[in-house]
């Protein structure tokens, strides 16, 4: 789609058109549905994100600053609805507080030892918070004030969650390659 | 994690299922949206032109009823000829003796009106239709000259013979008889087709007291204000499509207070046109709520606060909610986001919303009967126009914002029913059970929305010229 269309696509969603607005979400839905599954704990539960985002977006269009990047925004309100949403779930963050665990992170280079997908199914296994600041710090880029204060949590409480987090895929990398080792 | 992977993570895609758009376009507000209000500008319009062209329509008819002095409708069966006042019709018999002159040939001569050959003497005839003209006049207010008019002859002598004369002759006279009839015409007195009555006629209690089609009222009530919830659910809030009258565990009904000032037209014995202008509330009062961290739609976190109500989401300030709380704005239990975590954001306090409007109602009001006690009861609609709202919690008014923004009208379905009591010719006091049922949502939220109904006890004064 080039740049002209997008404006006009833009205008025709904001102005409630559905071909365009199904067009819009056709779109942008397979990559923002990777984000949600990212977060989510089974795939229903990343529809839903998905689907609240997307009202929340349409709905929210004629807000978006035409020199930002259109999918970066988009990207923004998926993460944000998300968060809204596991937190009105009560889903989050009990209070770790570790301050001193930023002193323990180490480089995350074991992470490249295995594939995104094994790695977005790892993921998805850890507690809703470390889930949610493992993606929004190691993936999103979001450094750990940024994260309290969209989770209103400490940012040592952050820390810890990344931290657990880590741990916890490192050990999980570590089984999967025992496993593999032990097979062959 | 290395640039690589990162960018790996952003191609990452997944596939979500038919029901995911199907599910975002039934949530989505119709294109229309932008339509509907002007809609409802058109409605508001349409109503108050709709008012005005009914009172100038009751107006004129009123005047053109009233020209005459009276104003009714009662029609009268056609009168016989026989009833009406009758015209004076009064007949004589006269003698009169014509006498031939000495030359034996018809001619003229004197003549004399015979006395006893007649009912009367011909002047006695004519002096007695005179005074019955006379009293004819008195209803007719003829003049002489008219009433002369309608004197005409119908006999074969065209005049009336002087009284004065000879003697009659006594040889060769012809003897002629005749029998002159004077007539007088009165025009009768044309009853009116329609008898006049007003309404205050057709008050059995003040049968003969002529009284205004107009009422004025003023009253003031107590109302006691709810809400009705109706929720469009998605499949996130696992709610089905339903309503909810039924308030929330933590929230309950406020009670306002409503003044109303009315006019109000009889187009008929038992029904009247009423409107008029009045002032009334709605809101709702919750003891617990969830203060939780505000985010706004492009994701930055703004310091702000966001507390969930049913009317939608108020936000404001740390310093904001603070003051309301405590009534210091420097207690800094919501100021610093660091001391605020999910566990301690589940507050108990009173918080008071309530939206004051400005309204215009329309009813048609039924009067059983028009006596001392007048049992009436009405129905009818109204348009208002949000005039203010607040917010209070624990009684500290709070500086807050609605997302979404509330809107500006309502208009509501409203039935009234109550029995005035007449104190004097003009005045009545009433007492008037009324409801009130909101026909739009009040809030902007699609999913929710949120319709305000209340019940009152109105108490008023009722006057009638």
């Amino acid at each position: 789609m080039n740049e002209v269309n997008e404006e006009k696509m833009l205008k025709e969603c904001i102005a409630g058109n559905r071909h365009y607005q199904e067009l819009f979400y056709q779109k942008y839905c397979r990559k923002m549905g990777g984000v949600c599954f990212r977060y989510a704990k089974n795939k229903e539960e990343a529809e839903d994100f998905l689907q609240d985002a997307f009202i929340r977006i349409f709905k929210n269009l004629h807000q978006f600053k035409a020199k930002g990047s259109l999918e970066g925004w988009i990207r923004r309100i998926v993460i944000n609805t998300i968060m809204e949403s596991m937190r009105k779930k009560s889903l989050m963050f009990k209070v770790v507080d570790l301050e001193e665990a930023g002193n323990e992170l180490q480089p995350d280079n074991f992470l490249s030892q295995v594939s995104v997908d094994e790695l977005v199914s790892m993921i998805r296994e850890l507690s809703p918070g470390c889930r949610a600041v493992f993606n929004l710090f190691a993936i999103e880029g979001y450094t750990h004030q940024e994260i309290s204060e969209l989770l209103g949590i400490r940012v040592g409480t952050s820390k810890s969650h990344y931290f657990n987090a880590r741990r916890l895929l490192r050990e999980k990398i570590m089984n999967a390659e025992k496993e593999l080792s032990i097979k062959s | 994690m290395n640039a690589n992977k990162k960018m790996s993570f952003d191609e990452y895609e997944m596939e979500p299922s038919a029901r995911v758009w199907e599910n975002i376009k039934a949530n989505l507000p119709p294109a229309a949206e932008k339509k509907r209000r002007i809609g409802a500008w058109w409605l508001m319009a349409a109503a108050i032109a709709g008012v005005l062209l009914l009172s100038n329509y009751f107006f004129e008819f009123d005047v053109k009823l009233r020209t005459p002095r009276h104003t009714a409708e009662t029609t009268m069966p056609a009168q016989p000829k026989a009833t009406v006042p009758p015209a004076v019709h009064y007949e004589t018999s006269a003698s009169l003796q014509a006498t031939t002159g000495s030359s034996g040939k018809n001619g003229t001569g004197s003549a004399k009106l015979a006395s006893g050959s007649g009912k009367h003497g011909f002047s006695t005839g004519q002096a007695f239709a005179e005074r019955r003209l006379n009293a004819a006049r008195g209803r007719q207010e003829l003049s002489t000259l008219q009433a002369n008019a309608y004197l005409e002859n119908t006999g074969s002598v065209t005049t009336v013979p002087s009284t004065s004369g000879r003697a009659p002759a006594q040889n060769g006279s012809v003897r002629k008889l005749v029998q002159p009839t004077f007539s007088l015409y009165v025009p009768a007195v044309q009853p009116p087709d329609k008898l006049h009555a007003t309404t205050g006629d057709l008050d059995f209690s003040h049968p003969k007291k002529s009284m205004s089609r107009w009422e004025w009222a003023a009253y003031g009530s107590v109302d006691y204000c709810y809400r009705s919830l109706k929720i469009s659910g998605t499949s996130s809030q696992s709610l089905p499509t339903v309503s909810q009258d039924a308030l929330d565990a933590n929230e309950s009904g406020l009670q306002t207070f409503s003044t109303a000032v009315t006019a109000g037209y009889s187009f008929s014995t038992h029904f009247s046109l009423v409107s008029g202008l009045s002032v009334f509330s709605a809101g709702q009062e919750k003891d617990r709520s969830q203060v939780v961290l505000a985010t706004d739609p492009s994701g930055a976190t703004t310091g702000m606060y966001d507390l969930n109500t049913s009317a939608g989401i108020l936000t404001g300030s740390g310093q904001q909610f603070d003051r309301a709380y405590f009534d210091n704005p420097d207690s800094t239990l919501f100021w610093n986001v660091s001391t605020l975590s999910p566990n301690t954001t589940d507050r108990s306090f009173t918080l008071e919303q309530q939206f004051q409007f400005i309204s215009i109602p329309v009813m048609i009001h039924y009067r059983f009967s028009e006596r001392r006690f007048t049992p009436f009861a009405g129905v009818g609609f109204s348009a208002a126009y949000r005039s203010t709202e607040k917010v209070t919690l624990n009684g500290n008014e709070l500086n807050y914002k609605y997302e979404p923004a509330m809107h500006d009208f309502l208009f509501s379905a409203e039935a009234v029913a109550g029995v005035k009591y007449r104190l004097s010719r003009h005045f009545a006091a009433g007492i008037q059970p009324s409801f009130r049922y909101g026909l739009n949502s009040l809030n902007g939220n699609e999913q929710v929305k949120w319709i305000p109904y209340s019940f009152g006890v109105g108490f008023g004064i009722n006057y009638r010229y």
